[in-house]
């Protein structure tokens, strides 16, 4: 049986275990409503970003620009892998990463070239000896910014562009609330024309040029905010990664803090029995010590 | 002097709201000028200077792409980014750094 000493040492570590888990949660959660926050603007506005897209697409062609060209026999793959910076977050990063290669293992994917870049180093330890990494963004997901995703989407548009590959993906996972997030594989080049949505627009697309001076020309005018759509869904990728890492992180902490409680439970009452029996075998040590005398 | 309505609105969210003058902008092929009464109007902006000027005031934002949309005397400003900076010299400066935002951010929070 361990000593009292030693009882009191294990206990002294296993609180000092549940005040760090507790806090950690704690600041996950302020993270998290943070994220939250930034995720609802930036939602409102990729909302107003699409109308205004849809109000101007109108009777332009979609097939007029690059972006939504779509390339038969796609065999040069990208995916943007995006997991978080840190682990700690129960299964979070995990699960994306095993989608990812159970995804990328599928066989109708078999005679394509797949090429990872990644967000995150979770993802980028992990597949860096396994996968061909193309480039590797650091620090993006800890705090996103639209800058990060701009940066990342004019990568991805010039190298889709360019040709360097045929269709590029978003691997992350999807934040349904903080205590699931769901792996998600989406495509995001080229862009599906009817993702723009057809004229749904609340101005048909003559008198919005009647009415309206547009500077520049309607078609210079989209091609310059198609691509903004791409670096929208990139920035709320970024988004849901951070929210749904923050909460996982939460509900991993949270249990970590119940385990610890149990387990300060169980060493207070054996620490108690040892110091009762210690003090049992000093009284018999007493007594017996006066008896030997008495005789 | 009269005025109209503007808002900045960016990824992460309003940056601006108010009545405002004058503003100037800068659009993809050029900036230019908006004042109260202004036509209808759509314009793609570059990344560069917004300046406001509220009450003979001037007040400098670094913003991103984006566009606006001017209609009925209001102005939407809609851009990926935008920060406030000091003043146009300030905001020149911060564009030539080879990454404006974290730039401008880390120069906010002193």
């Amino acid at each position: 049986m361990p000593s009292l000493k030693e009882y009191k040492a294990k206990l002294a570590s296993l609180k000092n275990t549940r005040k760090m888990t507790k806090t950690m949660k704690m600041v996950s959660a302020s993270k998290l409503y943070k994220t939250m926050d930034a995720q609802r603007k930036a939602s409102a506005m990729a909302e107003q970003l699409k109308r205004m897209i849809s109000n101007l697409a109108g009777s332009v062609d979609p097939a007029s620009s690059p972006l939504f060209q779509k390339r038969p026999n796609p065999r040069r793959i990208l995916v943007l892998l995006i997991t978080s910076d840190k682990g700690l977050c129960g299964g979070f990063n995990n699960n994306l990463i095993k989608f990812a290669a159970r995804w990328m293992a599928a066989p109708d994917r078999e005679g394509q070239d797949i090429t990872l870049s990644c967000c995150g180093r979770r993802g980028h330890l992990f597949f860096r000896s396994r996968k061909n990494i193309h480039r590797f963004y650091d620090g993006v997901t800890q705090k996103p910014g639209y800058h990060h995703a701009e940066e990342i989407g004019a990568d991805l548009r010039r190298e889709f562009t360019g040709g360097a590959f045929d269709e590029v993906y978003l691997a992350y996972n999807h934040f349904i609330n903080p205590i699931s997030q769901k792996p998600v594989m989406e495509k995001i080049l080229p862009v599906e024309p009817q993702e723009i949505g057809p004229a749904t627009g609340t101005l048909p697309a003559t008198t919005l040029q009647a009415n309206y001076l547009l500077e520049p020309s309607r078609e210079v005018l989209l091609e310059r905010l198609l691509p903004m759509t791409v670096n929208f869904k990139i920035y709320y990728a970024l988004l849901e990664n951070a929210a749904g890492e923050n909460g996982a992180r939460m509900t991993a902490m949270d249990n970590a803090t119940t385990n610890a409680s149990k387990l300060i439970d169980l060493y207070t009452l054996l620490r108690n029995r040892a110091r009762q029996a210690a003090i049992t075998k000093e009284l018999i040590e007493i007594i017996s010590g006066a008896e030997a005398l008495k005789s | 002097m009269a005025s109209f309505h503007l808002t900045i609105v960016s990824a992460n969210g309003k940056a601006f709201e108010g009545d405002i003058e004058s503003l100037v902008l800068p659009g993809v092929d050029g900036d230019f000028g908006i004042l109260a009464g202004h036509t209808p109007l759509i314009a793609a902006l570059r990344q560069g200077l917004a300046t406001v000027i509220r009450d003979g005031r001037e007040q400098v934002f670094m913003v991103g792409e984006g566009y606006v949309d001017v209609a009925k005397n209001r102005a939407s400003v809609m851009v990926g980014n935008a920060l406030p900076v000091k003043d146009r010299d300030t905001g020149r400066d911060l564009l030539k750094q080879p990454h404006p935002w974290d730039a401008a951010a880390a120069l906010l929070e002193t």
